[in-house]
C-alpha cells in the first residue's frame, strides 16, 4: 500500500467516540479504544454490554452512528479504505461451525480472504497448506469438509482463515467459549505462539477472567455500552477499582472446594454423608 | 379437593446407577457405569465433550432420544427402578422422579405460552390443582427461584426474558414436579459469570432447603469446586474416578483426573503470556480404543494399558479409580 509511514507513537488501531444506537437503545456510548502493535487488548463485560457490536464496527461489518476508527493513524472511511483495512485485520468468532459455510471445504474456507483480496492466484494453494500447518492442522486434507472435524480443529481452521492475508490485528470474539478446557488451552497457546512469531495484535473478547489475566496487556471493562474501567491485566484482575469490575471478579467460582464462596459451605471436619456401600464398584 | 402441597422438607432420594450401558445403535456411548448419589447431596459429573455425561443424564431421567437404548444395567431413584418402567408408568415417573435442566433454556420453554402458565400446567397435571391454585403455586415458584416481581413475570412470554431469567423459569418448572432427583446438564455454561454465580447460589440454597438430590454436569472444575459433594469423572463412556470433592481436588489418583485438574489450576495460576497446560491429543470421537480408553493420551501408559481394560477399584475410603498403575502413581 502507498500509505505514508505513520508518526512514531501512533497506535496500530485507535477508535474514538464510537456510538451506536439500535432504535432507542444505545448499544455503545462514546467508546474509545487503542491497540498497539503486537499487544493484546481484552474487552470484558456481561452479555449485551456491546462487546460484539464494537468488534463488528471495528472490522467494518457494521457502521457506527458516530466516531472514528484509525488504522496506523489513517481514518477508515469509504469503501476503498475499508477494503484495504480488511486485509490487515482477521476475525475469529465464538462458534467455529456457525462462522463457516458447511458446503465449502476447509481449504476453500481458508482461501476465502485470499480470493477476496486477489491473492489466491499466485501460490494460493501452497499458502493454504502453509496456513493449515501453522495452526497445527498438519496433514489435514484441504479437500475435507468441516463437519469431519472436532470443535477445536474447526476453530484452528477459522484462525488459519483469519491469518490468510497476513494481518497485523486479529479480533477474537469469544474464540474458546464453546470449547473444552483442554482444547481451549491448545487454542490459546496457538494464539500466544502466533502473536510472538508474527507480532500480531489481538482485540480479545471473552468473559473468562482467568483467560483475560493470562493473555492480555490491557483490559477494557464494558458496562451497558460504556467503558467503566481500563487498566493493565494485572490491575484489573488483582485490584479492580470500579464496583462493576469487582462484581465480575467476585462471581468467578473458586479454585478449590476449600475456597468456596458461592455454593454451600463445605464442612471440612465432618465430611459430607457417604454412600453406605461405596465399595460397590469394586470388582468382586 | 386438592390442597396446595406443603413446601418439601426432603424431596431428594438416593440414586443408584448400576452397571449402566447406553447405545446409540451399534455405538456404545456409556459402558458399565456404577454410581451412587446419596439422598440430598450433589454429585458433579465431569469430563470433556463426548465423554458421555449427557447420555448418562438422559438415561437417568429416562429421556434418551429415539434411537438410543439402555443396553444394560439399572437406574433406581428412591424406591423406583426407573429402568424397569414402561408406558404409562414411565410417563408418570418422568419429571416427578427425575427432572432435567438443559443447557439451552430457551429450547425447553414454549415460546407462545406465558411463563406463569407453563409452571401452573405442571401443578394442574401433577396434583390436580385448580386453575387458581396452580396460578398461585406458579407465582410462588417464580418467587422461590429469586425472580423479582413474580406477578408481572408470570404474564410474560419466554422471549421477553434474559438468559438468566429463562434459566430460573426452567428451574421453577423442574421444581414444580417436586422431583426426587434434579439433573442439571451444564445449565450455566452459556451464561455470564455473574448470572452463573446467581444460579449456582440459587441451586445450592434450594438444595439445602429441600434436601434435593442433584446430579450436576459440567466441564468446569471451578463449578465443581463450588457445588459438589462428590465427583464422578467420565472418559470415553467409562467412569474413571469417583470420590468426594475434597479428595478429588487434593488427592486425585487417575491420570486423566490429574490432567484435567492441572489444566484448570494452571489456567488460574500461571503468569501472563505463559503457555497454558493442555492434555495432548483429544478425546475419542468414534468410540474409545481397546484397553484403557485414556491410553493414547496418558503420559503413564505402558504396554498393558493398550490391551487390557482397567476395572474400577477401591483406592481409599469412598474413592474408586480405574487405572492399572495406581500403585505407582500415588
Ligand atoms: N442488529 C441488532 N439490532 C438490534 N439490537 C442489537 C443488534 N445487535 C446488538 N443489539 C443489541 O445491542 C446490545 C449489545 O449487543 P452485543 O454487542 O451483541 O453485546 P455482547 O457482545 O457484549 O454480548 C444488546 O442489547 C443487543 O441486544
Ligand atoms: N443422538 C445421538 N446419536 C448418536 N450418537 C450420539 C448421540 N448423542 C450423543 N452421541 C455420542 O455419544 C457420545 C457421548 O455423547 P454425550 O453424552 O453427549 O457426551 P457429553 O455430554 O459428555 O459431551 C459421543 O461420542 C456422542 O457423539
Ligand atoms: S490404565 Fe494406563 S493408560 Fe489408563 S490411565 Fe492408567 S496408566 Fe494411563
Ligand atoms: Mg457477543
Ligand atoms: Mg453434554
Amino acid at each position: 500500500m502507498s500509505a505514508p509511514q505513520p508518526a512514531p507513537g501512533t497506535p496500530l488501531l485507535e477508535a474514538t467516540g464510537i456510538t451506536k444506537r439500535y432504535g432507542q437503545y444505545t448499544a455503545l456510548d462514546d467508546v474509545d479504544l487503542r491497540i498497539e502493535t503486537g499487544r493484546t487488548v481484552s474487552i470484558v463485560g456481561e452479555s449485551g454490554s456491546g462487546k460484539s457490536t464494537l468488534a463488528r464496527i471495528i472490522v467494518g461489518l457494521e457502521r457506527a452512528d458516530s466516531g472514528t476508527v484509525r488504522f496506523r493513524g489513517e481514518a477508515i472511511r469509504g469503501r476503498r479504505s475499508r477494503h484495504a483495512f480488511r486485509r490487515s485485520v482477521g476475525m475469529v468468532f465464538q462458534d467455529p461451525y456457525e462462522s463457516m459455510d458447511p458446503r465449502l471445504t476447509i481449504g476453500e474456507i481458508v482461501a476465502e480472504p485470499l480470493r477476496a483480496h486477489g491473492m489466491y492466484r499466485d501460490g494460493g494453494k501452497e499458502r493454504v497448506r502453509e496456513l493449515l500447518d501453522s495452526v497445527g492442522m498438519h496433514g489435514a486434507e484441504p479437500d475435507a469438509y468441516p463437519h469431519k472435524f472436532s470443535g477445536g480443529q474447526r476453530q484452528r481452521v477459522c484462525i488459519a482463515r483469519a491469518l490468510a492475508t497476513d494481518p497485523d490485528l486479529v479480533i477474537c470474539d469469544e474464540p474458546t467459549s464453546a470449547l473444552d478446557v483442554s482444547v481451549q488451552a491448545q487454542i490459546l497457546n496457538l494464539l500466544l505462539d502466533l502473536q510472538s512469531r508474527r507480532q500480531l495484535a489481538y482485540l480479545f473478547i471473552t468473559h473468562d477472567l482467568d483467560v483475560v489475566r493470562r493473555i492480555s496487556d490491557e483490559v477494557d471493562v464494558l458496562l451497558r455500552g460504556t467503558v467503566v474501567e481500563r487498566g493493565t491485566a494485572e490491575q484489573i484482575t488483582r485490584s479492580p477499582e470500579h464496583t462493576y469490575t469487582q462484581r465480575l471478579l467476585g462471581a468467578v467460582p473458586a479454585i478449590s472446594p476449600r475456597q468456596r464462596h458461592i455454593g454451600p459451605p463445605l464442612d471440612i471436619d465432618t465430611p459430607a454423608p457417604r454412600p453406605p456401600h461405596d465399595a460397590k464398584e469394586d470388582p468382586a | 379437593m386438592t390442597t396446595a402441597p406443603a413446601p418439601a422438607a426432603t424431596l431428594g432420594s438416593e440414586v443408584t446407577i448400576d452397571r449402566l450401558s447406553v447405545n446409540y445403535g451399534d455405538f456404545t456411548a456409556l459402558r458399565d457405569v456404577s454410581l451412587t448419589v446419596p439422598a440430598g447431596t450433589t454429585t458433579a459429573l465431569v469430563g470433556e465433550s463426548g465423554s458421555g455425561k449427557s447420555t448418562l443424564a438422559l438415561a437417568a431421567g429416562r429421556i434418551l432420544p429415539p434411537g438410543a437404548s439402555i443396553s444394560g444395567g439399572s437406574v433406581t431413584v428412591g424406591d423406583t427402578e426407573l429402568t424397569a418402567l414402561r408406558g404409562k408408568a414411565l410417563r408418570e415417573a418422568r419429571g416427578h422422579t427425575a427432572a432435567y435442566l438443559a443447557q439451552d433454556a430457551s429450547a425447553a420453554l414454549n415460546p407462545v405460552i406465558r411463563v406463569g402458565k407453563q409452571i401452573a400446567e405442571v401443578h394442574q397435571v401433577r396434583c390436580g390443582a385448580s386453575r387458581a391454585e396452580a396460578a398461585e403455586l406458579a407465582r410462588q415458584g417464580l418467587a422461590d427461584v429469586g425472580i423479582p416481581d413474580p406477578d408481572r413475570v408470570a404474564r410474560l412470554y419466554p422471549g421477553a426474558l434474559s438468559g438468566g431469567m429463562r434459566q430460573r423459569v426452567i428451574i421453577a418448572i423442574a421444581l414444580a414436579f417436586r422431583p426426587q432427583l434434579l439433573i442439571a446438564d451444564e445449565p450455566t455454561t452459556a451464561l455470564d459469570v455473574t448470572v452463573q454465580a446467581d444460579i449456582l447460589a440459587l441451586v445450592s440454597r434450594l438444595q439445602q432447603q429441600c434436601g434435593l438430590t442433584v446430579i450436576w454436569i459440567t466441564h468446569d472444575m471451578s463449578v465443581v469446586a463450588e457445588l459438589a459433594d462428590h465427583v464422578a469423572v467420565l472418559y470415553g463412556g467409562r467412569l474413571v474416578e469417583h470420590t468426594d470433592v475434597l479428595t478429588l481436588f487434593e488427592g486425585a489418583r487417575h491420570p486423566y483426573t490429574q490432567a484435567l485438574l492441572t489444566c484448570f489450576q494452571s489456567g488460574r495460576f500461571a503468569g501472563p503470556k505463559q503457555p497454558f497446560t493442555t492434555i495432548s491429543g483429544s478425546p475419542p470421537v468414534a468410540g474409545p480404543p481397546g484397553g484403557c480408553p485414556f491410553h493414547p493420551r496418558c503420559p503413564q501408559a505402558d504396554a498393558r494399558c493398550g490391551t487390557e481394560l482397567p476395572a474400577p477399584r477401591r483406592v481409599g475410603h469412598d474413592h474408586t479409580a480405574a487405572c492399572h498403575r495406581l500403585e505407582e502413581t500415588p
